[in-house]
């Protein structure tokens, strides 16, 4: 007994000292082993700064302006003369159409033919039945078939379209006239065309003008001994004149030659008769002068012969000289009278065509006008028609007022009536067989080609205005695009070229696609860029200034709306206590990588990223330092 | 042999029986202690499937998760998530549920997967990226090595995250906040880096390695996706609710409605035992994102732990169960004897008294 009691008193101390020493280690490291069981957290001090919130996006350029091109009527394309890419200009001929009626038209006046075919059978059926009964009727009718019977002499054409033709064929006619007018007043002008006449002038003063000089020609050569009468060019010849009688060889001869003969007639006591019997005989001229002054003489002479005998020396260039002048003056009229005649040829040339045309345009007046008062006499037949048919009408729809025939027959005449009215106006509003543009840019797109049908009111070309600028559109969500507004600039982002394109928010547009989350952003783009590019721009706005700016990590979202964990820290003796306490904010701005808030103040301490989800109140410990 | 020594040795016999019956018994119970414990550590290891902790901050309602799996043939558009929302909120009001001031009574994450190719002035690859709309990072807490998460408030669209790994492939680096990377002709910044997540399950289900998120909006921009995958916290105000709510609303319902913060729960492990073998077949084509993977992954091991508790606590318990009853019915036994002792004697008390003084 007593040694289990010693046994149990020895336990229960043992324990007590494991208990107690169990409790210290527990109490001194309790610290640690709080904080190894808190959750991590990383903090950031929040402070004042500037956001520049931008908004990216990005979109393909188009024109600023498109233009489609589209016609009134369905008609056939002749050619389309303008390529995809092409430049146009105003007045550029875009699509040729082929010279018919559009299809419309066609349609309208088939029905009409249709509709008046029926009109005019049922009105004669309405004719057999109640002519029966009636007299007036009857003479009505047999006025009418008369009236028929007669234009069908003149033309089968339908007497409605008649008006129609004669109308054309009388402005046919009138733009004939004005063509043979304006024909003859070209003729008319022409002939009395001062070139022309001088020209003609010219022509008929030629002949006495080379005759003279012919015969003044003729008698020089009687008279002049020139070997060559062909000569032309006196100018050269002066010069070449000149250039011998200027040259100091020619005149020294002269003077010597002067000399000799001055000292021969000396010699020959200055009797010229002496002197040329002397030349004449030799001999004697050797008996009575000086043998040196012969000698002298003859050597002068003969220094001076070269230039009076020979082909082309002096004296023959001297008597070539008027020749030359001469014959450069018949020359001069020559080319003068060549000139003239090919002026006159010209003019008579297109004297002689206008002439033709004008001819012929009569021809085709005397036709047109024939043509003319054919139609008018079917046309006056037609009348006759008509006013013969009003008169059965008027008997008819008087004698059958409640009868169920006759508002038929009313319904179709007014129905006549509106499809005429509807055929005018088409006829009124169709398209030229040219199509032109009406504004300057490039080709975006074609729809049709040569042969095919243009539909009326559909798109068959599209022209980019690039003279109204390039636009972008960007889609973006209705928030974003309340942050933005008109006359916000952006710039491109992209990273290899240095471009000088500026982008201005224009307008912001509804998203078709998607009205009611996003909107078009529509910037105009001034500068280097070309249609379908792709481009990324980014949108800033003005970086403001923020009190209270955060990491984007330190935002969090919950069920109460957007927080932030503000980090408290509380010293106490076993070291510092951290806790987070909930802050409502509101995001006023955000960028990549901040966001600013209200609702904290700067200075404090958020948490940006924790081990696990905090609760408002929790404790918690600060990440370990790391490297 | 002596009597004496037969009775010590029949009494060691006993003691030895008595005391290996309490070892066996301690070890069961410690095997199901541990497997007890297992459960509950694999119910707590998927930050993915129990994210209302990081969201619900008042009490007014119970929430419930839920998560919306597509087939890749059927996705949703964004457009559906959007008119979901709609719905959900106009369902909301007319089953009189309000949002606190400035708060709201759901927050929910869509994403689709694509590869993008992407480059930088390094290199260029093809990367599988999420694309992310909603609070997506809400469900996908992980670790951020630097920078920000994406979030659908955000005010420019084509912000990345990118993981470690493409951190480290694309720049060399994991501090690259303020760098961009190039899709196309077109920069996008990085704005944070984060760490997968690093349990075994996650693991074991995420095989594509190096991965990007972008925003949903600006993956549809390069690359045409649809939604498979969506996830939503919404109040739960009876059992069923959300997940009746979701599969009724959302479009198309092609998919599979898991409701993510009931599924550990012990009730619903049982039915994972209960469908052994048919979970193996894979009958609706859809290909669950790396996080369901894991989610299935742990299922089937939370499964396991709790069958096994469940037996080696079978024993012991029983065995408790057992000597309680005997114990009990002893106490009583003894007691009513110790009663019925005590009337006795007091009966012959009274009769002595009475009758014994008065010489009867």
């Amino acid at each position: 007994m007593q040694n289990d009691k010693v046994k149990t008193r020895e336990w229960v101390k043992t324990a007590a000292i494991i208990f107690l020493a169990v409790l210290l280690l527990l109490t001194f490291f309790s610290n640690t082993f709080m904080n190894l069981t808190l959750p991590q957290v990383a903090s950031e001090q929040v402070m004042s700064g500037t956001i520049n919130a931008k908004l990216r996006g990005s979109g393909t350029v188009s024109a600023n302006e498109s233009y489609e091109l589209q016609i009134s009527q369905t008609r056939k394309i002749h050619s389309v003369p303008v390529r995809e890419g092409q430049q146009v200009k105003v007045g550029d001929v875009l699509l040729v159409l082929e010279a018919e009626d559009s299809e419309e038209l066609k349609q309208a006046e088939s029905e009409l033919q249709t509709l008046r075919a029926s009109y005019d059978k049922a009105l004669i059926e309405a004719g057999n039945t109640a002519s029966q009964n009636s007299y007036d009727v009857k003479q009505a009718q047999v006025a009418y078939d008369e009236a028929v019977a007669v234009y069908n002499q003149y033309s089968s054409t339908d007497p409605a379209e008649l008006a129609a033709q004669l109308a054309a064929a009388e402005a046919e006619l009138s733009e004939l006239n004005a063509k043979k007018d304006k024909t003859d007043a070209e003729l008319a002008s022409l002939r009395e065309e001062s070139e022309y006449l001088e020209a003609k002038d010219t022509l008929s003063s030629t002949d006495g003008r080379l005759s003279a000089l012919e015969s003044e020609k003729d008698e020089l050569e009687k008279t002049a001994p020139c070997r060559d009468t062909d000569v032309t060019d006196a100018q050269s010849i002066r010069e070449k004149i000149d250039g011998i009688t200027g040259s100091s060889a020619y005149q020294k001869a002269v003077a010597r030659y002067d000399d000799a003969f001055a000292a021969f007639l000396k010699d020959c006591s200055d009797d010229l008769d002496i002197v040329r019997t002397c030349i004449e005989n030799p001999e004697i001229m050797a008996k009575r002068v000086d043998a040196e002054l012969i000698a002298e003489y003859t050597a002068a002479y003969e220094a001076l012969e070269p230039y009076y005998y020979g082909k082309n020396c002096l004296a023959q260039l001297q008597l070539q000289l008027p020749f030359a002048e001469l014959n450069d003056e018949i020359a001069e009229i020559e080319d003068e009278y060549e000139d003239a005649k090919d002026v006159v040829e010209d003019y008579e040339d297109e004297m002689d065509s206008l002439n033709k045309k004008s001819g012929s345009l009569k021809a085709d007046i005397t036709e047109q006008e024939a043509r003319i008062s054919d139609l008018s006499k079917a046309s006056a037949s037609a009348e006759n028609v008509r006013t013969a048919q009003k008169a059965l009408e008027d008997l008819l729809f008087r004698q059958s007022l409640g009868d169920s025939g006759s508002i038929d027959l009313r319904m179709q005449k007014q129905q006549l009536a509106d499809l005429e009215t509807e055929i005018a106006k088409l006829r009124e509003r169709s398209d030229e067989s040219e199509i032109k543009a009406t504004v300057g840019g490039t080709v975006n797109s074609i729809s049709v080609s040569a042969g095919s049908m243009a539909n009326a009111d559909t798109t068959l070309m599209k022209i980019d205005l690039t003279d109204r600028g390039y636009t972008l559109k960007i889609c973006v969500t209705a928030e974003q695009a309340k942050k933005v507004k008109l006359g916000d600039s952006a710039e491109l982002v992209n990273s290899w070229w240095d471009t000088d394109v500026t982008a201005v928010l224009e307008r912001i547009e509804n998203d078709p696609q998607n009205p009611s989350r996003s909107k078009l952003l529509v910037f105009r783009l001034d500068g280097d860029v070309e249609p379908d590019q792709n481009l990324t721009l980014s949108i800033g706005q003005k970086s403001a200034n923020y009190d209270a700016i955060v990491p984007n990590s330190a935002v969090r979202s919950g069920s109460n709306g957007t927080v932030v964990l503000v980090l408290t820290v509380k010293s106490s003796p076993l070291g510092n206590r951290f806790t987070v306490t909930e802050v409502p904010v509101q995001v006023l701005a955000q960028d990549d990588t901040k966001s600013a808030i209200s609702g904290v103040g700067a200075g404090e301490f958020v948490v940006t990223t924790s081990t696990e989800p905090l609760t408002n109140g929790q404790s918690v410990r600060q990440a370990d330092e790391q490297s | 042999m002596s009597k004496r020594k037969i009775q010590s040795r029949r009494r060691r016999r006993l003691e030895f029986k008595q005391r290996l019956t309490v070892i066996a018994l301690v070890l069961l119970l410690g095997l199901g202690v541990f497997f007890g414990v297992r459960v509950y550590a694999l119910q707590h290891t998927l930050h993915t499937q129990n994210a209302m902790p990081a969201w619900v901050r008042d009490d007014t309602y119970r929430y419930a998760q839920t998560s919306v799996f597509l087939p890749n043939d059927t996705p949703a558009a964004e457009n559906d998530v959007f008119s979901f929302r709609q719905a959900l909120a106009e369902r909301l009001k007319t089953d009189s549920m309000q949002a606190a001031e400035g708060g709201s009574l759901f927050v929910d994450a869509y994403s689709g997967k694509q590869t993008i190719s992407v480059s930088t002035r390094r290199m260029n690859m093809d990367v599988k990226t999420i694309g992310v709309g909603g609070e997506y990072f809400l469900f996908h807490p992980m670790k951020l090595l630097s920078g920000g998460y994406l979030s659908e408030r955000d005010f420019a669209n084509d912000r990345v995250v990118l993981d470690d790994t493409l951190a480290w492939a694309l720049f060399g680096t994991t501090d690259v906040i303020g760098q961009s990377i190039l899709i196309g002709t077109r920069e996008y910044p990085v704005v944070g880096v984060v760490q997968r997540e690093d349990d075994f399950a996650s693991k074991a289900a995420y095989t594509d390695g190096p991965g990007m998120f972008m925003s949903f909006s600006a993956m549809n921009e390069v690359q045409p996706s649809g939604v498979n995958a969506y996830e939503i916290i919404l109040p739960d105000p009876v059992k069923g609710y959300a997940a009746s709510v979701v599969k009724e609303l959302f479009s198309p319902n092609t998919g599979s409605i898991v409701e993510n913060s009931s599924r550990f729960s012990i009730l619903p492990l049982f039915r994972v035992l209960g469908d052994f073998g048919r979970r193996s077949m894979n009958e609706t084509g859809i290909l669950y994102p790396y996080w369901e993977n894991a989610a299935r992954m742990v299922e089937d091991h939370a499964a396991l732990a709790l069958l096994l508790c469940v037996v080696f606590l079978v024993f012991p318990t029983a065995l408790g169960v057992y000597n309680a009853v005997r114990w009990s019915r002893r106490a009583v036994e003894e007691a009513t004897d110790y009663v019925a002792e005590e009337i006795e004697k007091m009966v012959e008390e009274e009769k002595e008294k009475n009758y014994v003084r008065q010489g009867i």
